[in-house]
């Protein structure tokens, strides 16, 4: 790989994050209007984007190789990264320009060309960021865009010129992806559902901890690989945790995206609210109690549009839908655990789901907190913070949720493989 | 080598025959001399070997790392001490010449070793955090039970650069040995049990039939590690019905690199 081709890159990758920064009003109410989160939420997304795409032009400038020790004085190994060739990713439609940054930033940075599928819900904010790219430069076919449905998805994951696939998805499609690409051999990269467990013990901070804790059940309407479904609580203070988060969740003022004064948008789709309808009355038949929400929004501005309420379930039992299986919709469930179980026992509750992206861990002990996370099956642990996403850490899941990693270095390297060069060197005379 | 060779798995702490079809492989140099003899594992003995697996792993992860590597350090000693002895029986049971069969049960010892090192290599990294007051963490845990599955062409070393990494970082291993080797695998997994790997947490299978799919197949088996040679490459295949298959693609799955045997866990803050 010549380094003026490494240095280009970064410079076109630089240049679509100032043009998406340039460009953030635009796209952030196309954002809004095809998938319902409100403004403010839009905006941020597409301005951590520009940050992925800056961060990926740097660190593609970093990949190197190293020299590794042999066993003969007369070899040398050098070991040295190369690009996959075509990377088909499939992106969704819940954070449709973060993915799409997440996936093209490092496959081109990384010298790759790529085809994404965006998602067919929501494919005009990231066709907007297409331009951005466009427009800074890239040359004519490193960047296909393809929005379209199963089709499309099927057509990449099958395509013999296509070396690799990453996709964030739920768990269903990446098994369907998986097996297609099992064909050609392509690797892959899958981000997929999770089950998020919210553990908070009996010495956390329980204002800061219900307010974490109902941003990540209801933010972008619970449309969150890494949202909360359930929360775990120490009984002996989970009278007071379960009314601040019910709290947290009636302050939400639901409506149209745009409106300024609106904290929380529509369910991106309607299938969204059959689920969480599903898992409501699941839990409910289990002896759950409602203690706010549990029903869609009605009344004129409400009727014509996908709006759930909010919605807190208490004392729901472990085997209930809402505490296995991933609601992607603004319902959390609440489960009571006995104050003073031991922390295997806590760890066992958080870890009794196949999922495994993330998990949240509230205490102010924080050798405590610590030990727990250490214990929780997850590829990112959140102590005392609701958001595992951090640009320079690897995202990704254990177990059912999938395995590859985006942001952070690993992030790149997914993009590339590795190349060993073994060379013998004769003997110079001087 | 003098006599035949018994060929016995290894499930869940004990050495016995397989619950399957019986098998001999035999000299490819001398096609009427049989070398071993045993039978194969079957789908029961696969079951048991992963299920010993899942409970074993959890303390075998919990042993600090250099505890670890100070048994693959002694199995690395057992394997060096018997290069000559074993390197004859890979030369005979696989067809190598005899250097070459010694110097393989060599590499396998180095490759021990080398794993050995691993916990004296860095952990994890540490990031700033571009926030007041944070700072970021990545360490790596293992997979949980980790499903080998090795070819015929190099007996002991691919088998030992698969298995050893994956036990230094505490995953547990059920290892399906090669239907044409079974020697050699036996011979590592025997230097492996006797430097101390405890009971449930490296299990040896054998033969070619349905116990070989029967680990990666299982959703309780964390990842594989698999560097099979196409059918019509094994030669001596005993089933050559299956020569048919995917003939044209000679890949070769290589190198296990050492992260592969772990999983990185990001905790924020």
């Amino acid at each position: 790989m010549g380094g003026d081709a490494v240095r280009e890159r970064a410079r076109i990758l630089r240049r679509a994050a100032d043009l998406i920064d340039e460009r953030i009003d635009d796209i952030a109410r196309l954002l809004t209007l095809e998938q319902g989160k409100p403004l403010a939420d839009s905006r941020k997304e597409i301005a951590f984007a520009a940050v992925v795409l800056r961060y990926y032009a740097e660190e593609g400038t970093r990949v190197g190789g190293t020299l590794r020790p042999t066993q003969r004085a007369d070899v040398r190994s050098i070991v040295t990264w190369a690009p996959i060739g075509v990377v088909g990713a499939i992106v969704p439609w819940n954070y449709p320009v973060d993915l799409y940054a997440w996936k093209i930033g490092p496959a081109l940075a990384a010298g790759n060309a790529v085809i994404v599928k965006p998602p067919l819900e929501a494919p005009l904010a990231i066709a907007e960021v297409v331009r951005c790219v466009h427009d800074a430069g890239l040359p004519a076919g490193v960047l296909a865009d393809l929005p379209g449905a199963l089709e499309a998805g099927s057509a990449l994951s099958t395509h013999p010129g296509i070396g690799m696939i990453t996709a964030t998805a739920s768990t269903r499609t990446g098994q369907a992806i998986m097996r297609s690409a099992a064909d050609t051999m392509k690797r892959v990269s899958l981000e997929l559902g999770g089950q998020c467990p919210f553990v908070v013990l009996s010495d956390a901070d329980i204002p800061a901890a219900a307010a974490a804790a109902a941003r990540r059940s209801f933010s972008n309407a619970g449309q969150i690989c890494i949202a909360v479904n359930r929360i775990l609580v120490d009984a002996s203070v989970a009278d007071a945790f379960v009314e601040a988060v019910a709290a947290e969740a009636r302050a939400i003022r639901l409506g149209h995206g745009l409106d300024a004064a609106v904290t929380g948008g529509p369910t991106t789709t309607a299938a969204v609210i059959e689920v969480a309808e599903q898992h409501v009355a699941d839990a409910v038949s289990r002896g759950a109690r409602v203690i706010t929400g549990g029903e869609r929004l009605r009344g004129a501005d409400f009727d014509r549009g996908t709006f759930y309420a909010p919605t807190v379930l208490d004392e729901v039992p472990v085997g209930s839908a809402a505490m296995s299986e991933e609601t992607f919709g603004p319902v959390v469930a609440v489960h009571r655990f006995a104050s003073g179980s031991s922390l295997d026992d806590v760890a066992a509750l958080a870890n009794g789901t196949d999922a495994g992206l993330a998990a949240y861990v509230y205490g102010d002990d924080l050798d405590r907190a610590w030990a727990l996370a250490e214990r929780i099956e997850a590829g990112g642990i959140g102590v005392n913070i609701n958001d595992v996403t951090e640009l320079h850490a690897p995202f990704g899941g254990w177990k059912m949720s999938g395995f590859g990693r985006e942001l952070g270095p690993e992030g790149l390297h997914g993009f590339l493989q590795q190349r060993h060069i073994r060379l013998l060197r004769k003997a110079v005379t001087a | 080598m003098i006599g035949i060779v018994e060929i016995q798995q290894f499930v869940a702490g004990r050495w016995g025959a397989g619950s399957g079809e019986p098998f001999e492989r035999r000299d490819p140099t001398r096609p009427d001399v049989v070398l071993s003899r045993g039978r194969e594992s079957a789908v029961v003995d696969a079951e048991a070997a992963v299920r010993s697996a899942r409970s074993a792993q959890p303390s075998w992860a919990a042993w600090t790392p250099h505890a670890r590597a100070e048994i693959l350090r002694t199995a690395a000693a057992i394997v060096s001490a018997r290069a000559e002895e074993w390197g004859e029986e890979l030369a005979r049971e696989e067809g190598k010449t005899r250097p070459e069969g010694v110097g393989e049960v060599r590499r396998a010892a180095q490759i021990l070793e080398y794993a050995a090192g691993e916990p004296d290599r860095a952990a994890g990294e540490v990031y700033h955090s571009p926030r007041a007051g944070e700072r970021i963490l990545v360490s790596r845990r293992p997979l949980g039970v980790v499903a080998v599955i090795a070819p015929f062409n190099f007996p002991i070393a691919i088998p030992a650069w698969k298995i050893a990494p994956a036990l230094v970082h505490g995953n547990a291993v059920v290892f399906k040995a090669s239907g044409a080797v079974p020697v050699l695998a036996m011979r590592l997994v025997e230097a492996l049990v006797e430097a101390g790997v405890p009971a449930g947490v490296l299990h040896l299978l054998h033969g070619d039939g349905a116990a070989a799919v029967r680990p990666w197949s299982r959703s309780r088996t964390s990842t594989v590690s698999a560097s099979p040679v196409p059918p019509r490459w094994a030669g001596r295949s005993r089933r050559p019905g299956r020569a048919a298959e995917s003939p044209s693609r000679p890949r070769w799955a290589g190198r296990t690199p050492r992260s592969s045997s772990t999983m990185p866990t990001s905790i924020s803050r």
